[in-house]
């Protein structure tokens, strides 16, 4: 995604995408059939328990720059899928597939992503940093 | 594939009651079942044959085994209580010289990093048949009530998950959860460990019974006491909080009681092929450790049995050795969940939680305050 359409969200639709379970809470405050796509710089990624966290600044289209936060699973299990403490690094850009929280502040789970360093996790399939 | 069963154990001799007085661990109540009369109790799985009540729903897969039988221990409708069943398996190694007393060199190995094959789908856990209504035909009236409040609870968004404000997991929820599994084995306590909140079984085998009313309370873990039968290690935990068997599945009383038997197993040599769920993660083929669970509760109508399964993590490269570290677990810190003013659960988004492992957090009067 390019400037001037960052936050000109790509919203889609999904059917039955299978998600990730969320061990540690329910997943009701999250979108369950709106994905988003978004391109950013990454701020820090959080490995730590229950849940991880990735922080990405999402350039808005008036030019302001947002803060969101994507969970993701918990270290055990980010390990055996071999996503590594350094998996995103701060300035890496990333586009990701969020399922957003339903009230609108900017948070989500994270369906999938892709970066700048070659790095693709979960449902990544379409997604491009270019 | 091998499969055990205890059907048709001999009743308890003068003999074997005086041994069982020994080894200890025959003190306490037994939970009896709401369906009380073997002779005249019609097993759910005769009641209920479109329900697929006899075998586990695991990793939304099915699960193979090559030791541990999803044959309900007991006969058709099972023991009457967790004691009957202990006693029943106590009786059985008696009578083949049992039980037996390890040494620190002769206990099996069960060393490494372990993972739970049930860890992957919060439903694939101790549920035989986990959809709602094969959970639903375990309850009495009463429970069964209790959990069609409680599921209405968790669609709507209002059902509030202990674990969720970091909460230990209670037991036997304990197997269903993530993180790396450790065992250590000694001749009089076993240690069973979880990663996820830092759990850690302690399973006494020396003779002793459970705690006495006196000193008996209710544990997330319960107080569990056990012995040796050869390879297996069987287990009778008591005490245990009351909680819900997971996320969307019936609660449990403080009065659970649940039986295990755990054995590991070299699926290779057995000529089983077992499609191990690792998530990813390389393990070791030949090793594998297989619980039988049988859950007591006055709220089932029957005894709730199932199987368990370990894979081994494989960390013998180098790369591996990187990778597979347990860690310390802190739930609070990276936990971002809270309950809205509507009720609801929510998550905070980036700014919106003060970061507790900043020291200002703690001294600094504005952070504090904000």
């Amino acid at each position: 995604m390019q400037k001037g359409s960052r936050f000109a969200l790509v919203a889609v639709l999904i059917g039955a995408v299978s998600m990730p379970a969320l061990s540690h809470h329910s997943g009701a405050m999250f979108e369950d059939r709106l994905t988003l796509e978004l391109t950013g710089t990454v701020t820090h990624f959080d490995y730590v328990n229950p849940h991880s966290w990735l922080y990405v600044n999402i350039e808005n289209e008036d030019g302001t720059i947002t803060e969101w936060g994507f969970e993701l699973d918990a270290p055990p299990r980010l390990r055996r899928i071999g996503v590594s403490p350094n998996f995103w690094r701060e300035g890496d850009r990333v586009t990701v597939r969020t399922r957003p929280l339903k009230d609108g502040r900017p948070a989500g789970f994270l369906v999938g992503a892709v970066s700048d360093q070659d790095r693709t996790f979960g449902n990544s399939d379409g997604l491009s940093v270019n | 594939m091998a499969k055990h069963s205890y059907g048709g154990m001999l009743a308890l001799s003068a003999g074997v009651l005086a041994a069982i007085t020994l080894i200890g661990g025959m003190k306490g109540s037994g939970v009896a079942r709401a369906q009380s009369a073997a002779s005249d109790c019609v097993p759910l799985k005769s009641q209920y044959p479109d329900l697929g009540t006899s075998q586990s729903v695991s990793a939304r897969r099915e699960f193979t085994t090559v030791w541990g039988s999803f044959e309900l221990p007991g006969g058709p409708c099972g023991y009457e209580s967790a004691e009957a069943h202990y006693e029943a398996l106590l009786a059985d190694a008696m009578s083949r010289g049992g039980p037996t007393r390890h040494s620190l060199t002769s206990l099996p190995d069960w060393s490494g990093h372990w993972g739970t094959e049930n860890s992957t789908g919060e439903l694939a856990i101790v549920g035989l048949n986990s959809d709602y209504e094969g959970m639903a035909v375990r309850l009495t009236p009463e429970a069964r009530e209790q959990f069609e409040f409680d599921a209405r609870m968790w669609r709507e968004n209002h059902a509030i998950d202990p674990i969720s404000f970091c909460l230990p997991p209670n037991f036997p929820r304990w197997f269903t959860e993530y993180g790396y599994r450790e065992q250590f084995l000694t001749p009089d306590k076993t240690v069973l460990g979880s990663e996820m909140v830092n759990e850690f079984r302690r399973v006494f085998t020396d003779g002793r019974s459970h705690p006495s009313d006196e000193w008996m309370t209710n544990e997330w873990l319960g107080y569990s006491i056990g012995f040796w039968d050869e390879d297996v290690l069987v287990i009778w935990t008591r005490g245990i909080k009351e909680g819900i068997l997971q996320r969307n599945m019936p609660r449990q009383t403080n009065q659970m009681e649940v039986i295990e038997r755990w054995k590991k197993v070299n699926p290779v040599e057995a000529g089983v092929d077992i499609a191990v769920n690792t998530l990813g993660a390389a393990h070791i083929p030949e090793e594998r450790i297989e619980i039988e669970v049988t859950m007591y509760d006055p709220t089932f109508v029957e005894p709730w049995h199932t199987v368990v399964a370990y894979y081994k993590d494989d960390d013998r490269s180098p790369e591996q050795k990187e990778i597979v570290w347990p860690h310390q677990w802190d739930c609070v810190e990276g936990s971002q969940w809270y309950i809205t003013n509507d009720g609801v659960v929510s998550q905070y988004a980036p700014g919106e939680k003060p970061d507790i492992t900043n020291p200002d957090f703690w001294f600094d009067e504005d952070y504090v305050h904000q």
